[in-house]
């Protein structure tokens, strides 16, 4: 998104309901793994996974994880709304997923390796296309507006943002609930161990007409870098430019979330959402997650904070991703 | 209020009937199938089933050094599309700001499967092979081989992926994020899909027969459709030749099965709907629906129903292409925009390949041979998994 200044409507669209389903704090082995070459972790690894009021639990069990972990989240932020979203015509689910359903897929295709496809598992191919997600959401509580899924690495959740401002800026739908979700999966820390602590999770908002009291999601942004690392002005002129272009300048943010990488950006007070999730490609989700419930309530808790204590009650987050595969990523949530 | 239409000014295509508009266009004309044996891998159990398969090795074309399957089909059909919008002498600076959507299911998963194969058979950790597994690759390995360092987005929405990556550049056309996306959808065979819907039991043992009473299931096959799309302004500004315009799109979820379609095709009739609604058009305003139509029992039954009670009594010539390509899953939708494309140009209708016998249940009869027409609307419709439908509206003239 190289050009954004005339993207999204100045007053942005009001965060109605907030979902986060977290990680364990403390990184755990990964319970199993189909060959002892691949590395069982530690990585922040979501230990129950989340049951949902609107689908049997038999039903539940069936899905995979990355399906699970978004549902729980997208419960959490309808239940956080005080009016259920509707009609179901008018709801938009839009999923970002970096890698999608890792588990299914993995567990289809050893399967099938494994029994020279002798005995297939049908119900994990169902559960391994990357809208799996997205799809079970709208079975689950029925919503039968746009349903998108954006699979572009570590800017697949911001892209999901993009698009829910976009349609609710043409009035193409009333309301956006907008998911980011990756699952953790020995494959995953087999090929990226040696960059991080590998995490997962989901985290929604529940994006609606703008509403007096609430917060909003004002502006976001999201492009591919020609080098991994820009140098610290371009850095600097991309948050600044988003920043503006929301109406706010640098000084008036409280707060900027980052990933693990969380260098000093315009001189605004720093947090971080990676030390709650570990890393993987929809972590600034969770940002986003923390950085509405932070405007709402005034503050973040104390370990996401890099630069000591909070001066004054939040009332203007940004969250800044700056990730190695080559993209940086800014948004906006003010009061 | 009616979106602006989009330019279409360049097409690009790798498929099982052609490397080009033209090939393909040809192989429509002559009623010629794609459909044929599987060799790009061993199936023991699924091999059988015939496929839209690409003859010969796409990499030859996109040029690329290293990729999957999957990257060098959208690289080769975006560079035909990019040469065919006369782009290809764009210096660096011009192309800085030319974004690019794709859709795909699998990306590069038939390497993912080769590096299962050896871990679990030679217990071999080649890594090397999950560098392309992201559904990103592709998108990634089209903006890195033009040198295009716009607008960025890779879109997975099962079989309406392709259609899907189309409507959202349009949206980033809208929206001012660039004035020139590349957009469409490529996938290759892969193991995981030939097995996966081999399970389901919805493949056909002869090869796809879409509408028709005694169709038995879908072909699945490979390709990429790349299209160059530009605002209006843009492409009147620099003299592009315009090959056709995106005059609506809509989409919509079933919110009924993972895998089945909402039996009364109400999902797929909004989608439809807001197509129409977005472009400012009434259904009688369309001439020619290119079809979802893969071949299944449940899918064309829905679809049927939802073009009935679009159209009423007054349904277009319609037909599904899929026995000419196979199911190409992500790249379908783009598959079949160019299709419609070429038809409004041509003003003929493809042929419904495959049709023996009109399904009785579903209330109009396809076009079973080519036809002359006269097409100034044309719409295509993409119904995937999970129930995401995305329907695309097609015209000759611009706004």
């Amino acid at each position: 998104m190289s050009r954004t200044a005339n993207d999204q409507p100045p007053e942005g669209a009001a965060i109605l309901g907030v979902g986060l389903v977290l990680p364990d704090p403390t990184p755990a082995l990964l319970p199993s793994a189909a060959s002892p070459l691949l590395a069982l972790g530690p990585a922040h690894v979501c230990g129950d996974l989340p049951l949902v009021s609107v689908l049997p639990a038999r039903a539940q069990r069936r899905l995979g994880r990355a399906q699970r972990l978004a549902l729980g989240a997208a419960q959490q932020a309808l239940d956080a709304c005080p009016q259920p979203p509707g009609p179901p015509e008018e709801v938009a689910v839009i999923v970002g997923t970096g890698l999608g359903c890792l588990g299914e897929t993995a567990g289809f295709l050893e399967n099938m390796v494994q029994q020279d496809e002798r005995e297939p598992m049908p119900a994990r191919f169902i559960n391994s296309v990357h809208n799996a997600p997205a799809a079970q959401i709208s079975i689950a509580f029925g919503f039968r507006g746009e349903n998108l899924t954006f699979t572009h690495e570590s800017i697949s959740f911001e892209l999901a943002l993009w698009q829910a401002l976009a349609l609710l800026r043409a009035g193409r739908t009333r309301y956006a609930l907008v998911v980011g979700v990756d699952e953790i999966s020995p494959y995953t820390i087999t090929a990226l161990r040696e960059r991080t602590t590998l995490g997962e999770g989901a985290a929604a908002l529940l994006l609606g007409p703008a509403r007096e009291g609430l917060p909003r999601l004002l502006a976001v942004r999201a492009r591919p870098l020609a080098e991994r690392r820009p140098d610290p002005s371009a850095e600097a002129d991309f948050v600044r430019g988003a920043l503006l272009a929301a109406g706010r300048a640098p000084e008036d943010v409280d707060l900027i979330l980052c990933g693990s990488s969380a260098d000093g950006v315009l001189g605004i007070q720093r947090g971080t959402f990676g030390r709650l999730c570990g890393e993987f490609c929809t972590a600034p989700a969770v940002g986003f997650a923390l950085a509405a419930r932070g405007v709402r309530e005034g503050r973040v808790p104390d370990g996401v904070l890099l630069d000591g204590a909070l001066d004054r009650p939040l009332s203007s987050v940004a969250v800044y991703h700056l990730h190695e595969a080559g993209y940086q990523s800014i948004g906006l949530i003010a009061r | 209020m009616p979106r602006q239409r989009v330019a279409i000014s360049g097409l690009g295509i790798l498929s099982a009937i052609g490397w080009t508009p033209e090939a393909v266009w040809g192989a429509i004309e002559r009623e010629e199938s794609g459909l044929g044996p599987l060799t790009l891998f061993e199936s023991p159990r699924c091999g059988h089933m015939p496929v839209g398969q690409v003859k010969g090795d796409p990499a030859e074309l996109s040029g690329l050094p290293s990729g999957s399957r999957t990257d060098h089909l959208a690289v080769a059909a975006a560079r035909i599309a990019f040469a065919d919008t006369g782009m290809a002498s764009l210096g660096e600076a011009a192309r800085r700001d030319i974004g690019v959507v794709l859709g795909t299911t699998t990306g590069g998963i038939l390497d993912s499967e080769e590096f299962l194969r050896r871990l679990l058979r030679e217990g071999r950790l080649d890594l090397g092979l999950l560098r392309h597994h992201p559904a990103a690759s592709p998108t990634n390995a089209v903006a890195r081989a033009l040198g295009l360092g716009g607008f960025r987005a890779t879109v997975s929405t099962a079989c309406a992926s392709g259609a899907t990556a189309i409507a959202t550049a349009c949206d980033a056309l809208a929206a001012g994020e660039a004035d020139t996306v590349l957009a469409g959808g490529a996938d290759s065979l892969s193991r995981l899909t030939v097995n996966g819907f081999c399970s389901l039991l919805n493949v056909a043992p002869d090869g796809c027969r879409p509408f028709d009473a005694d169709r038995a299931g879908l072909s699945l096959g490979e390709g990429a459709g790349i299209l160059v799309l530009e605002t209006e302004e843009h492409a009147r500004a620099r003299g592009a030749a315009v090959r056709a315009w995106i005059a609506g799109c809509g989409a919509s979820a079933d919110a009924y099965h993972a895998t089945a379609p909402r039996p009364d095709g109400s999902g797929a009739l909004a989608a439809m709907r807001r197509a129409l609604h977005v472009a400012g058009l009434q259904p009688d305003a369309v001439d020619y629906v290119n079809a979802h139509g893969t071949g299944t029992v449940d899918n064309d039954l829905a679809e049927g129903r939802a073009l009935a009670a679009l159209f009423g009594e007054r349904v277009p010539a319609v037909s599904s292409t899929k026995r000419f390509f196979g199911h190409t899953l992500a790249a379908a939708g783009a598959i079949e925009a160019i299709v419609c494309v070429l038809a409004l140009q041509r003003q003929r209708v493809p042929a419904n390949l495959g049709l023996r016998r009109p399904d009785p249940a579903i209330p109009f009869a396809p076009v079973a041979h080519a036809q002359e027409a006269e097409l100034k609307v044309a719409l295509t419709n993409s119904l995937g998994f999970g129930g995401n439908n995305c329907s695309l509206l097609i015209a000759r003239e611009g706004p």
